[in-house]
């Protein structure tokens, strides 16, 4: 199948006077590297590695959140960087991103359902009956149903809010989304329901993700392929379980042995470890 | 040995905590008669999701619940066999920080910004150690070096904001332990790390327990971490202990739908099998009476689970089960 997103040398370098040389010197930070990938229709990549390694920016980049200074990123045929901001705007429709922390990415004083409703109110796709019915299709999609439609952010804990953003993010029918941490601020078990409305959207929708993760045992759960950062640059790339299951570079197995395993530790203990 | 164990109270005994929060005549239930025990160089995990009132429990051992304006109405919490419920706050001072310590999920938060990291591990031996100017500075320093921060001379100099979150952390376990305390009570302390920073700092809390016989009451969300740490566990669900026991036991063969429905969340390598989510959420604390307050989300429940509160029944030696099916139930657990 053909790539629907082709990145290829993104790069993006973060300048600026640090405070503690007192205006002396320029610090430059190159937070991303030469970063190239491609993400198939109804497929996912995920982006790992520790903070810091510029896997958010490559996420921000894609969409062109952040200006990139290097490389191309064509979607769908079309080349991101050569688009006006209007053109851009028009883009976004098809690219959407669900962030980290679903606390702070609502509008506290707009209800549940106009959060929801806002995206087809800026791209102007739907009339106001439409919108209604939309909106309640995507609350029960998200498992939350109608009777959230007009409570307020402030009512709903750290999951139900994570469903709302999944669907303001889905509800102008993308072909592609970033998810940069969506469960690193949730509870375990409620992570585990955010993960499996995500897949089930995705096999549903056809949609292609790039899940940004810093936690290598999410990545078998949720993607196809793994891109693997460190320092802004890539070390590994490939399908999740070659890369997990055979790791080539130093970096991947030290991030896989600080996954935490399940089993006690007074289970494992007095036992030779086995290489995985 | 036997002699020991009889005459001797354990480290932290809490009996019944039951916690109210609220003001006037409108109080809520958050925690209900939660019992525990906690001996020198155990780790006993506090696990449940938010909500579930593991955080405000532990708080309450610190004396800490009348400040967020809550109140102990029922229980008592024994430190080697003394009552701290009752005690009068100038009392309960010289307990926490000395005899009982805490670090929490966001280090900075308990860090003081405007002091170097040195002045504030310092400041501690300072308070309960009674030291000196000099010889608390140089007790600073040995806490940096102990909890694996390098160049701990330099680094002593340093600002909070100065250090990453796993250096955050690991001063704010210097701080902690340098009055040699009996007890650390670890808030969720590694859940804002990255998964490599967490197996260090783990890695550095079994150490310290491991040299100094260090009672620490660990409270998580993360059954895979708390696998690492742990040698019991205490699940709470909605304010109440749904199930404990010897860790071993719980994971493998967990007796209650809610502890195995965690279990399943837990995302492992090689698991070859997607993560089992629990459907729904918890409910608030003080809104189901009368029934199995897990019974909505629960996939084995039956008609008699929502007409009568089940109690919590010792199961076998030392495991206890809050199920009314807890005997039928066969439930999966983690296999090796």
């Amino acid at each position: 199948m053909s790539a629907l997103l082709e990145v290829k040398g993104l790069g993006k370098t973060f300048g600026g006077r640090s405070r503690l040389s007192l205006g002396r010197g320029k610090v430059v930070t190159k937070a991303v590297d030469d970063v190239s990938f491609t993400v198939t229709k109804g497929r996912s990549v995920a982006v790992v590695g520790e903070s810091g390694a510029g896997k958010s920016t490559v996420g921000r980049l894609v969409l062109r959140l952040i200006e990139p200074d290097e490389g191309t990123i064509t979607f769908d045929g079309v080349d991101l960087r050569a688009q006006s901001a209007e053109g851009m705007r028009q883009m976004r429709r098809r690219m959407q991103m669900v962030f980290q922390d679903p606390y702070s990415c609502l509008n506290p004083r707009m209800s549940i359902a106009d959060s929801i409703a806002e995206p087809l109110v800026v791209h102007d796709l739907a009339g106001r009956a439409e919108r209604d019915a939309k909106v309640a299709e995507m609350l029960d999609r998200v498992g939350l149903g109608s009777r959230f439609a007009r409570r307020f952010p402030v009512e709903l804990s750290g999951g139900q809010l994570q469903r709302v953003a999944i669907a303001r993010a889905l509800i102008v029918e993308p072909d592609f989304v970033v998810c940069d941490e969506p469960t690193a601020a949730l509870d375990v078990s409620v992570q585990a329901q955010v993960l499996e409305l995500l897949t089930q959207m995705q096999s549903e929708l056809g949609l292609a993700l790039l899940f940004i993760t810093h936690h290598l045992a999410l990545v078998e759960v949720i993607a196809d392929d793994v891109l693997v950062m460190k320092r802004g640059r890539v070390v590994e790339q490939g399908p999740v379980t070659e890369v997990l299951r055979r790791p080539r570079e130093e970096y991947t197995r030290d991030l896989l042995a600080a996954v935490p395993s399940p089993i006690p530790r007074v289970l494992r203990e007095g036992q030779p470890l086995t290489a995985t | 040995m036997t002699e020991s164990i009889t005459s001797q109270p354990p480290l932290l005994e809490v009996e019944g905590l039951t916690l109210e929060y609220g003001s006037g005549r409108r109080w809520t239930r958050v925690v209900e008669d939660v019992s525990f025990t906690l001996n020198a160089g155990q780790t006993l995990a506090l696990v449940g999701e938010s909500g579930s009132g593991k955080t405000v429990s532990a708080t309450a051992v610190l004396g800490l619940a009348g400040r967020k304006g809550g109140r102990i109405a029922e229980g008592s919490i024994k430190l080697r066999g003394r009552e701290l419920v009752g005690l009068p706050e100038r009392e309960l001072r010289r307990i926490r920080g000395s005899e009982v310590a805490m670090i929490f999920q966001n280090p900075l938060r308990s860090l003081n910004p405007a002091f170097t990291a040195g002045e504030q591990v310092a400041e501690v031996a300072r308070v309960h150690l009674d030291l000196g100017r000099k010889a608390a500075w140089d007790r600073a320093i040995e806490m940096l070096d102990a909890v694996g921060i390098p160049d701990p001379e330099r680094r002593a100099r340093d600002y909070p904001h100065q250090f990453s979150g796993g250096m955050a952390q690991r001063l704010a376990i210097a701080a902690a332990l340098c009055s040699n305390p009996s007890v650390l009570i670890a808030d969720e302390p590694t859940t804002a790390l990255d998964v490599t920073v967490q197996a260090l700092v783990l890695q550095l809390l079994r150490k310290v327990q491991s040299d100094t016989d260090l009672a620490v009451l660990f409270i998580s969300h993360d059954l895979g971490v708390v696998a690492d740490v742990a040698d019991r566990v205490v699940v709470m669900y909605s304010g109440e202990v749904v199930e404990q026991g010897p860790i071993e036991d719980l994971f493998t063969t967990p007796s209650h739908p809610y502890t195995a429905g965690l279990l399943g969340s837990i995302p492992a390598l090689g698991r070859g099998e997607p993560l089992r989510a629990i459907p729904g959420t918890i409910p608030p604390p003080g809104t189901l009476q009368g029934t199995c307050r897990f019974a909505e989300r629960c996939e084995h429940k039956v008609a008699g689970c929502q007409q009568a509160h089940p109690p919590l029944a010792v199961t076998a030696d030392s495991r206890a089960v809050r199920c009314l099916r807890a005997a039928d139930l066969v439930l999966e657990g983690i296999t090796r």
